[in-house]
């Protein structure tokens, strides 16, 4: 199966007097359809760097980005973004705003039909009561439901979330990462979220990209997580893997992501080579196999790991 | 709900600064007492003991500054002035009502008179120069304005006498209940005051020489200017408080008179309604049936006796508007007219150009040097061109506004369009980045995007420069009626001035105070339309 999303050689950059600052440099990455990826680093490393060049909220300093057999130039209802502030209009009611997408998207259908459409994902998130309140009047958990229907109810070829849930409280969240899950699954719509809450990524995603600190951000290192779908929390806070991988996320964001360039070379040397391995398929990213690289490390002491590496 | 609706209400009253009122609602829905008794004292107590504070230490000022119009009004003088302005508003309506009821006196009479010489007349008369009761309807109303006029007479002869059987016998003139009642009245309120103060007056002159004592040449000297200077201070006083107390029956006078006129039967009102109103349908046709017979008369050369009876018959349907001077009401109407069309005008423009400027960065920078060397130009100086380039350009033979009116009214726009223009463009082109990034990646169409996203989310600034340009034309129109001769309260401002009578200082003190409450209440309104439109 071809990938669907391809991120290409991204490079980010703006030009500064003492030369070129380079945010994210060389970051690959393919995505298959359907898959949810999450891209996990520390803050100002250029994750949401990279999400808004998917989004096409950011232009492209070299490389590119090919959605669906096509590369992308510029944003688009193809790809509905949920924002880390809820972002709506705050003159419009919740349905309105939803509206407002939905009208972009579906301009061929029939203003009934539109309608429909809206209401369908507002009541899905859980705002059938509060449809023709406005955003001042909505919590800020509910404004980010508005949020997260409206990027769904356009039907998008992707979804992109750019730590759509780190403005909330826990409670909040947990809710939130439900109905998001539960809605992705559904529609089983591929997506990209950005975030720095590990068991957030653990819960929802396929992958979990780590990225190596800014300047020049690129993919550290990816975490396939082969937790069953569908997921409920209890189910994966209880499986054997799960505090591992979360260690392992720690570990990397505390310790290797400060180490840039060098894991990589790492990788390299245990025998990856990302120009070789990019047409294959089967495998979207040579990194999968760090799965079977964790298995081999439990038990281990995560700090001898450093120092191995280093 | 009806909470929810309730504490919008209140937080609504507090974004509109009448949040001091807000604690009598919460008392009355039953909150905490104490909390809300604490916040009337610091919110409605503190505020009118200040006023107090302020009254009392203008009244204390006020007596120690003498000008060349005489002592300096206190509150009180400034209040019975304000009376008084009420009372010649109520006086120039009465003379306006009268003066349409001489205007139906002379028609239905000379309508009487000539109806039989009309009838010789060649052509057929108009019909319906009489309707039946009317006459019964305007002697009804003559008479109510007999006994107002006679009200009013007995208080201006009062208000001069000075003797207790003066005024009496004043009083015994009228037969008329009413205003006999009224004038007893009067003088039993009014006579006491006068001969107190003629008392006092006496008092003060006849009393004992001061009586020093002989060691200290220098205090004798002293005490004595001090008692001149009370002396004289107290008769300024007790002039102040006569001339008060007449304000106060004055204003019962004028106001008895005018319920006198005002509440005429509503049969005989209707009546009198229905014949005006024939009247003027009847005059057009009068018209030209007078002259019709002069052209006749001039191709026929046949003469018709009794024609100037009926050029008189013609006059007398003839509308005329009262003609007497702008009360002090029409002249603040006069200034919210101005100063709402030149708000109208600076509006129109501003917001459009403000607009442009907030989308585009460019025409930003093209417009934004003018603004600057525009937006401290005083209205003085604007009001020369603006005299001279409307002199020129609005020429009509008809003209719909007065040039004075126009003159002030483009001052205004001139001076108060800079507000609105700087914070829509501001608000515009600072419209929030998230906001705009949905509309990206929405992928809005640039129409939409204006209309749809950037406006909606500029109001609550443009709201904003709307409020502050009225602001600022509402100082400034005062200055430009002033020099412009527009009638309304900058007017009366330069009016009073010129004119320097011993109540000018107190008029312009009520000018004053008209001018900051309306003021007041303008920048209220506009906060209030700036709430509705704020979203947060």
């Amino acid at each position: 199966m071809n990938p669907f999303c391809i991120l290409s050689q991204l490079t980010k950059s703006y030009p500064t007097p003492k030369g070129d600052a380079v945010i994210v440099k060389d970051f690959n990455l393919k995505i298959k359809k359907g898959e949810f990826v999450t891209l996990i680093g520390h803050s100002g490393c250029g994750k949401s760097t990279v999400l808004s060049m998917l989004a096409g909220l950011n232009p492209i300093t070299s490389g590119g980005i090919i959605l669906a057999g096509k590369e992308l130039s510029g944003p688009g209802p193809d790809r509905g973004v949920v924002f880390q502030s809820p972002s709506l209009l705050p003159w419009l009611s919740a349905l309105d705003n939803v509206l407002l997408g939905v009208n972009q998207a579906f301009y061929t259908a029939s203003r009934l039909e539109r309608k429909q459409i809206a209401e369908y994902y507002l009541a899905i998130v859980g705002l059938a009561n509060a449809m023709h309140k406005k955003p001042a009047e909505l919590s800020q958990g509910m404004c980010q439901r508005v949020g997260i229907a409206r990027a769904f109810a356009l039907s998008p070829r992707m979804l992109l979330l750019d730590e759509p849930f780190g403005m909330l409280d826990a409670l909040t969240r947990f809710e939130l990462q439900e109905i998001l899950l539960r809605l992705w699954s559904k529609n089983q719509i591929t997506a990209l979220m950005v975030t720095h809450d590990v068991d957030e990524a653990l819960f929802l995603s396929d992958r979990i990209v780590m990225m190596t600190n800014g300047p020049e951000a690129e993919v550290g290192d990816i975490l396939p997580v082969h937790f069953e779908r569908p997921r409920d929390r209890a189910g994966i806070l209880a499986h054997p893997d799960y505090y591992d991988m979360r260690e392992y996320l720690i570990t990397y964001l505390s310790d290797r992501s400060h180490i840039k360039g060098q894991y990589k070379a790492s990788v390299e040397n245990q025998g990856f080579d990302f120009a070789a391995l990019k047409d294959q398929d089967e495998k979207c990213n040579p990194l999968v196999m760090e799965g079977k690289h964790i298995a081999e490390r439990r038990n281990r002491p995560v700090l001898e790991d450093t120092t191995k590496l280093n | 709900m009806k909470d929810e609706a309730f504490y919008r209400w209140i937080t609504f009253l507090k974004k509109i600064r009448f949040g001091w009122l807000a604690p009598f609602f919460l008392l009355l829905k039953g909150e905490d007492p104490k909390t809300q008794c604490k916040a009337i004292f610091s919110g409605v107590m503190m505020p009118i003991f200040s006023i107090l504070l302020f009254l009392w230490i203008w009244d204390l000022a006020s007596k120690e500054i003498v000008t060349k119009f005489g002592t300096v009004p206190g509150p009180r003088q400034v209040w019975s002035a304000w009376k008084s302005l009420g009372n010649e508003t109520r006086l120039e309506r009465i003379k306006a009502l009268e003066h349409q009821h001489r205007a139906r006196e002379k028609r239905i009479v000379s309508a009487k008179k000539y109806k039989e010489v009309l009838n010789n007349f060649p052509g057929e008369m108009p019909t319906g120069l009489l309707s039946p009761g009317t006459e019964d309807a305007l002697s009804t109303s003559s008479d109510a304005f007999q006994q107002a006029n006679e009200l009013l007479e007995v208080y201006n002869k009062i208000s001069i006498t000075l003797s207790k059987e003066e005024a009496q016998s004043v009083a015994a003139l009228f037969q008329y209940e009413t205003s006999r009642q009224y004038a007893e009245k009067v003088i039993q309120q009014a006579l006491p005051l006068e001969i107190r103060h003629r008392e006092r007056v006496e008092a003060l002159r006849m009393a004992p020489e001061w009586n020093p004592s002989p060691d200290d040449p220098d205090k004798v000297v002293e005490s004595k200017s001090a008692l001149k200077k009370s002396e004289s201070k107290k008769l300024a006083r007790e002039k102040a408080i006569l001339l008060i107390e007449r304000q106060r029956y004055a204003t019962e006078a004028t106001k008895a008179a005018y319920a006198l006129i005002t509440s005429l039967p509503k049969s005989v009102r209707t009546l009198l309604a229905q014949s005006d109103k024939s009247a003027s349908k009847l005059y057009p046709e009068l018209k030209a049936w007078h002259e019709n017979l002069l052209a006749e008369e001039a191709a026929t050369g046949v003469k018709y006796a009794g024609k100037v009876k009926l050029k008189m018959l013609v006059k007398a349907f003839e509308y005329k508007p009262y003609p007497g001077k702008d009360t002090y009401f029409a002249q603040i109407a006069t200034s919210l007219k101005t100063v709402f069309f030149g708000f109208c005008i600076a509006s129109l423009i501003a917001i459009p150009i403000g607009i442009i400027c907030g989308l585009s960065p460019n025409m930003n920078n093209a417009i934004n040097p003018l603004i600057q060397i525009f937006k401290p130009v005083s209205p003085l100086a604007w009001l020369p061109i603006v005299m001279i380039l409307v002199g020129a350009l609005y020429v009509s033979d008809d003209p719909m506004f007065e040039l004075s009116f126009l003159n002030s009214a483009i001052t205004v726009a001139l001076c108060s369009l800079w507000p609105t223009l700087v914070n829509t463009s501001l608000g515009v082109s600072s419209t929030d980045k998230d906001i705009m990034n949905v509309a990206k990646v929405l992928k809005l169409g640039w129409y939409k995007k204006v209309t749809k996203v950037i406006i909606p989310s500029a109001m609550p600034l443009i709201f904003t420069g709307l409020r502050l340009s009225l602001g600022v034309g509402w100082m400034v129109l005062i200055a430009a009626e002033m020099l412009a001769q527009n009638p309304g309260l900058g007017k009366f401002v330069w009016d009073m001035f010129q004119n320097g009578s011993s109540e000018t200082l107190s008029m312009i003190m009520v000018a004053v105070f008209t001018i900051g409450i309306i003021g007041f209440m303008l920048d209220t309104i506009m906060l209030s339309l700036q709430e509705l439109v704020s979203f947060d």
